[in-house]
């Protein structure tokens, strides 16, 4: 295979050569363009000088990126990594993170203190535009200030949470009101924190978002219901549902009337709150969604403290007269969890150069796929990690373990997450393949499509699809490889979710573990382009320990590999062969009586 | 014609000469029964009287005939579904007599009257459902040795038997509860086990005050219910249907159940086919489920003629026991029912002396009060 | 002379030798044939006889609607249609007992009817709108000393036939699984699957299930796969079982034989077949080796 393709590609790299060197110009060649320096004019502000807005520096806009990849498709120019910040804008960033560090590394530093830091960073208006005493922030700073503040986890939540925010109101309220609020909030004593959450109902008749509002005769809205709450802050932003079924964000003040706190629950009764009424649901979805992404980062964040945590307890320790650092299980499983931390900031970061790198980013999946890759993988990693302390540091431990946990479960578990990204993947892939699915599932009626489907198909049925993406060309040669592997679990999306959607139609909101599958494979598809495009870069313009991040992104692609093909091969066998039935019916026959399934096995009919 | 002469000439001459020699009043012949003179009819009694036989004659005269009498009288000493009492029956056959020693005698059935009855013994243990033991097949094997047909039917029995006696879906123990309560209860538990959350619950009719019987009440409703009750629309009059049976083994319990409007199916035509209209979902992190109530007719308890509400068991199965369950329902979280009017659809009920109806009750409409 | 007694039939069969049929007071206990049998009901006929004209007009009237399906037959043999998979999860109904109609394919019988007990039964439409099986099972003797057990009542389907009155068979070769859905009264029921077959060896074979009904309002599905059912003959088990053949099924029935005394009732909604992809056991009985001239004879 490969001896062909070096065949067949000779010759197109010599047409390519000789082209451009007598074409009269080089300006219709398409990998140019994307390294053009850009010129735009800069605004200013005449009432200041000093002050002036953030220049727009965004290319225009394209294809979501993983969306595409649910039909097979690869934007191959996002294989060269985002590079955002300019000297300057890089400059400024690394002042401040200096500056939120000697607070933050140290360990002894109160919580006032790191929150005066933070005033002082003016970090509580880190979105805020320029011109309103912010800083204008882009997510991939966003991404770095986390980091640090993440060393303290709960500011860390608070902080994302109150950032969320802080976007949210600037989409939503109209410029005045805007304006009005927007000092008292960046000062940093009341943060704002979001409630969406509801707790599940336990009656046949509710619906299972109970949250209303309504306006009543002075024209406030006025807020009924109980949301989960966790950390008590000043400013709340509710969800609730007005008119029957539209969602509106509201805004409720600290020291409102008719909230009551309980556990980890909140109460609202008839609390008046501010409406958000420029936001409606693809907005509060798109902001909404980048806590998700903040999440990704605090849970890498916390993974790496017990990495530290753990190398603490190995440096001085020893073990039959050797050190234990010497141990091939430890610095396996420290190895293990290094990958996957390299994994999800590659990924972190990748798509923060999504978002800020193009006009009218649609990057909900991405955050999500971000925030689940290190949720899942987070948990079972720490659980190894924390295994080779053991019970030696039993608080230290339970500190972790919780704050992982609690990261984990932030707002929504792993599953909501899968669902929301097959279903939005799957939504997007039938804007192609609707008429095809129609077609697959009416065999008998369109037996010439399903002949040419079968011919098509045939590479894809014996599980070797023909890579014919050639990543391999936009990432350094010696990735060539992994990118083989990657381009495999790209081509074999497509054929998977045309398989989900013909076995399913219209009820494939209903194939849970399918669609968890079709989740995690795309989430690791995202995960191993971030990481290759770093690699390669950072080995290109010559990093330090580009050579690391080369063997990084080779080891991790390889292993995900493996563990694609299965997901996505279970999902071909379809629910007897993949022995999901057989779990739903065990399940469903142990939920529909109260006995258990099984007999003792002393037990006997005759003696 | 020459026939009828001849047989009226014939039988009373063996008559004649038969009873000559015992002329006496009493023309009927004394036949001694054990198994009627004990006071007691119970397991200990018979075997004594196994006991006893085996004891009063070395030679153990006439005992084929004994199983075969014993067998007849298990049912009224109550110990047909006792092992140890067929195990004592087999023991009357004697051990070593009846095995045979050479080929022909293994092939024609050596003995038959004996193995006859003793595959009799078998196929009533079978009937009644005992499960024989090791010990049996040892008792049999010395009595009847490795050829034996009543071997050869323990084999099949002890092939089957455990095959098919754990088959039915629904729990009963082995020995069956003598107290109707708790036979109502096993009952209740049994027709309820559709609906894994229900609640049963026994309670006395003393509770209502005005209550005429006395009685326990066993009524079974689960949370969904209560919440469809709660649903039914209050001009539409709930119906208590009544009485049904169920069958426990060999005991039969009486049931009422009380029924609400019947909910249609929801219809659609949606197109399964066309995955264009996949919803999208929507982004909002921990925004789950949806905002609407759900559709109509998602549960086992409603059906085509009518939606269960609750199901109960009373005591008498007296209309005044189900009025009391009625109010004993509404005092237990199903506020709705005191406004609600109940119509009662009682088939006659065959022991329930204190109705004076003459014509079989099918509809009549009986409505309490519509008190707050 | 000879005074038959009419309800007793089976003497008919049996009685041979003149000289003890002429006491009326000595009942013959039948023998048993093991031979051969002599008869495809057993001894239980109860043909009605017609006078020949009769029998020439009714069959005039039958030719016309016999030729009409005998055409069918025909153009179904060239159309050559056959199913030739069933889908997983869908169950394609036999019967479905939602009008009156469809019980006429339904026989009911009882130990009643030849004076073998004293059970009752009837099949017919329940005030829910479906069939219903129900009755009287009465275990008592009848005192004449032939029978030993009493009490069953059973309601069976009519032998399908083709055109002509030729007798043909179900093919259910597709599927394996039966679902029926009841409402019964917590009494267990018998399943009888008959397989008659062309030797009067097997016109007895009948493979039994027991179908355990919960009893209460609650309709239940009862999903019994084809592997379960055991071979019995005339009541009694087989030693040799093997599985059913499915493409020689000639009667399905329904029977209520427990031996408890007391009124019974089975709603019947629909009878139905399902192919269950998960379900691969061939047979659920295993056969074990044994000494030679035991099990069997």
């Amino acid at each position: 295979m490969n001896i062909a393709r070096k065949l067949t590609t000779i010759p197109y790299n010599v047409r390519k050569t000789f082209y451009r060197k007598f074409k009269i110009s080089s300006i219709n060649s398409d990998t140019v363009e994307a390294t053009q320096p850009k010129v735009q004019e800069e605004k200013f502000d005449f009432e200041d000088l000093k002050v002036f807005e953030r220049t727009e520096r965004r290319s225009a806009k394209i294809d979501p990126f993983m969306k595409e990849v649910f039909v097979s498709k690869f934007n191959r120019d996002l294989l060269a990594y985002p590079e955002i910040l300019t000297k300057d804008e890089d400059e400024a960033l690394e002042n401040r993170i200096s500056f939120l560090k000697k607070s933050f590394s140290n360990a002894n530093s109160t919580k006032e203190e790191r929150k005066n830091t933070l005033r002082r960073a003016s970090m509580y208006a880190a979105t805020v535009n320029l011109t309103k005493n912010g800083l204008a922030a882009n997510y991939t700073e966003l991404l770095r200030y986390l980091e640090i503040i993440g060393a303290d986890l709960e500011l860390g939540q608070a902080i994302s949470e109150h950032w969320v925010g802080v976007t949210a109101l600037s989409q939503g309220l109209s410029a005045d009101d805007y304006t009005d609020i927007i000092d008292e909030i960046v000062s940093g004593d009341d943060t704002i924190s979001i409630c969406i959450k509801e707790r599940m109902s336990d009656r046949l008749t509710q619906p299972d978002f109970r949250t209303t509002a309504e306006i009543d005769e002075k024209g406030i809205w006025r807020i009924h219901g109980e949301k989960i709450h966790i950390n008590k802050t000043g400013y709340i932003l509710v969800l609730a549902i007005t008119d029957g079924s539209k969602l509106k964000a509201l805004l409720v003040r600290p020291g409102a009337e008719g909230i009551s706190y309980k556990d980890n629950f909140v109460t609202f009764s008839n609390t008046p709150a501010l409406e958000l009424n420029m936001a409606n649901e693809a907005i509060l979805s798109q902001t909404l969604g980048t806590n998700r992404l903040h999440t990704a980062t605090l849970c890498r964040t916390s993974l790496q403290q017990a990495t530290q945590a753990c190398l603490e307890y190995i440096r001085p320790r020893f073990i039959n007269g050797k050190p234990l650092s010497e141990l091939s299980t430890i610095r396996s499983t420290i190895g293990e969890a290094i990958l996957y931390i390299y994994a999800s900031e590659s990924a972190e970061y990748f798509t923060a150069g999504l978002l800020d790198g193009f006009m009218d980013p649609d990057a909900e999946l991405e955050m999500a796929m971000c925030r689940n890759f290190i949720s899942h993988h987070g948990q079972r990693v720490l659980l190894k990690l924390l295994a080779i302390p053991g019970v030696e540091k039993q608080k230290d431990c339970l500190r972790l373990l919780e704050n992982m946990r609690s990261l984990t479960l932030r707002g929504e578990n792993v599953e909501e997450v899968n669902m929301f990204i097959a279903l939005h993947g799957a939504h997007h892939a039938t804007k192609s393949m609707a008429e095809e699915i129609k077609k697959i599932r009416n065999p008998f009626f369109n037996p010439t499509f399903v002949f040419k489907k079968m011919i098509t198909n045939r590479h894809q049925d014996k599980d070797d699809p023909k890579l014919d993406l050639y990543l391999s060309e936009h990432l350094h040669p010696s990735l060539k490889p992994p990118s083989e592997s990657l381009e495999y679990c790209v081509k074999r999306m497509r054929f998977v979710t045309e398989i989900i959607m013909s076995r399913h139609g219209l009820e494939v909101a209903s194939a849970y573990t399918e669609l968890n599958r079709l989740a995690e494979a795309a989430t690791e598809i995202l995960v191993c382009t971030a990481v290759l495009a770093r690699a390669s870069r950072s080995y290109c313009i010559g990093l330090r320990n580009a050579a690391n991040e080369m063997k990084l992104a080779a080891c991790y692609v390889e292993m995900t590999k493996n563990r694609v093909k299965t997901l996505l091969s279970e999902i071909i066998d379809g629910e007897y062969l993949n022995l999901d039935h057989f779990r739903v019916q065990f399940g469903r026959k142990y939920l529909d009586t109260n006995e258990s399934l099984t007999e003792k096995p002393t037990a006997r009919v005759f003696w | 014609m020459a026939t009828n002469i001849f047989r009226s000439f014939l039988r009373p001459r063996i008559k004649t000469s038969f009873f000559k020699r015992y002329e006496s009043s009493e023309k009927r012949v004394a036949i001694h029964d054990p198994f009627s003179n004990k006071p007691e009819k119970n397991k200990e009694s018979y075997l004594q009287v196994i006991k006893f036989f085996e004891g009063r004659d070395q030679r153990r005269r006439g005992h084929v005939e004994f199983i075969y009498a014993a067998l007849g009288r298990m049912k009224e000493f109550g110990v047909n579904n006792d092992l140890e009492a067929y195990k004592a029956l087999v023991d009357v056959l004697p051990k070593g007599k009846l095995v045979p020693t050479n080929i022909f005698q293994a092939e024609f059935l050596h003995y038959p009257k004996h193995q006859q009855c003793a595959v009799d013994l078998l196929e009533q243990m079978e009937n009644n459902g005992v499960m024989p033991d090791i010990e049996m097949e040892q008792m049999l094997l010395n009595t009847f040795g490795r050829r034996g047909i009543p071997l050869r039917k323990y084999w099949r029995m002890m092939y089957w038997m455990p095959k098919f006696k754990n088959l039915s879906p629904w729990y009963l123990p082995d020995k069956m509860p003598d107290d109707t309560l708790e036979l109502a209860k096993l009952a209740i538990q049994r027709i309820t086990s559709v609906d894994p959350d229900t609640n049963i619950n026994l309670w006395q009719t003393e509770e209502i005050e005005v209550a005429l019987d006395k009685t326990w009440i066993v009524s079974g409703q689960s949370r969904i219910q209560k919440l469809l009750l709660a649903e039914q629309p209050i001009e539409e009059p709930l119906v208590i249907k009544g009485p049904y049976y169920v069958y426990l083994r060999d005991q039969s319990v009486t049931y009422f159940t009380l029924l609400g409007k019947i909910r249609p199916e929801p219809k659609d035509d949606i197109d399964w086919d066309d995955v264009s209209k996949i919803e999208k979902p929507s982004g909002i992190p921990g925004f789950i489920g949806k905002t609407t109530l759900p559709s109509i007719k998602c549960t086992v308890h409603e059906q085509d003629d009518g939606t269960i509400l609750a199901i109960c068991a009373t005591g008498t199965s007296s209309r005044d026991s189900l009025l009391s369950w009625i109010r004993l329902l509404e005092k237990h979280d199903n506020p709705l029912l005191a406004n609600i009017p109940v119509i009662f659809t009682l088939l006659a009920p065959p022991s329930d002396v204190s109705l004076q109806e003459t014509q079989p009750a099918l509809q009549e409409e009986d409505n309490i009060e519509r008190a707050g | 002379m000879f005074d038959y007694r009419q309800f007793s039939v089976l003497r008919k069969t049996n009685g041979s030798r003149p000289l003890l049929q002429t006491h009326k007071h000595i009942i013959k206990i039948p023998e048993r044939f093991e031979f051969w049998e002599r008869d495809r009901k057993g001894g239980y006929n109860t043909k009605i006889k017609t006078a020949p004209l009769d029998n020439i007009k009714n069959g005039f009237r039958e030719l016309k609607y016999e030729l009409k399906l005998f055409a069918n037959e025909v153009k179904d043999y060239f159309t050559t249609d056959p199913l030739l998979l069933a889908r997983p999860g869908e169950t394609d109904l036999l019967w479905c007992f939602n009008s009156p109609d469809v019980l006429d394919k339904f026989v009911t019988t009882s130990d009643s009817d030849h004076n073998e007990g004293f059970s009752n039964c009837k099949l017919d439409m329940s005030p829910a709108g479906r069939a219903q099986f129900h009755g009287y099972l009465d275990t008592r003797i009848p005192k004449d000393g032939r029978i030993k057990k009493s009490g069953y009542c059973s309601m069976r389907s009519k032998r399908i036939r083709k055109s002509f009155k030729r007798d043909s068979t179900y093919d259910w070769n597709i599927y394996n699984t039966l679902v029926i859905k009841v409402r019964g009264d917590g009494r267990s029921y018998l399943l009888n699957i008959s397989c008659e077959g062309y030797y009067d060896l097997t016109w007895n074979d009948i493979y039994h299930y027991v179908l355990y009904t919960r009893g209460g309002p609650y309709w239940q599905i009862a999903k019994i796969p084809f592997s379960k059912f055991v071979l019995g003959a005339k009541g009694r088990l087989q030693d040799k079982q093997t599985r059913m053949r499915l493409d020689r099924i000639t009667h399905f029935g329904i029977a209520c034989g427990d031996r408890y005394d007391g009124v019974f009732n089975l709603e019947v909604e629909y009878i139905g077949l399902e192919y269950d992809p998960t379900h691969d056991e061939e047979f659920a009985y295993e056969m074990y080796k044994t000494e030679k001239f035991i099990v069997g004879v």
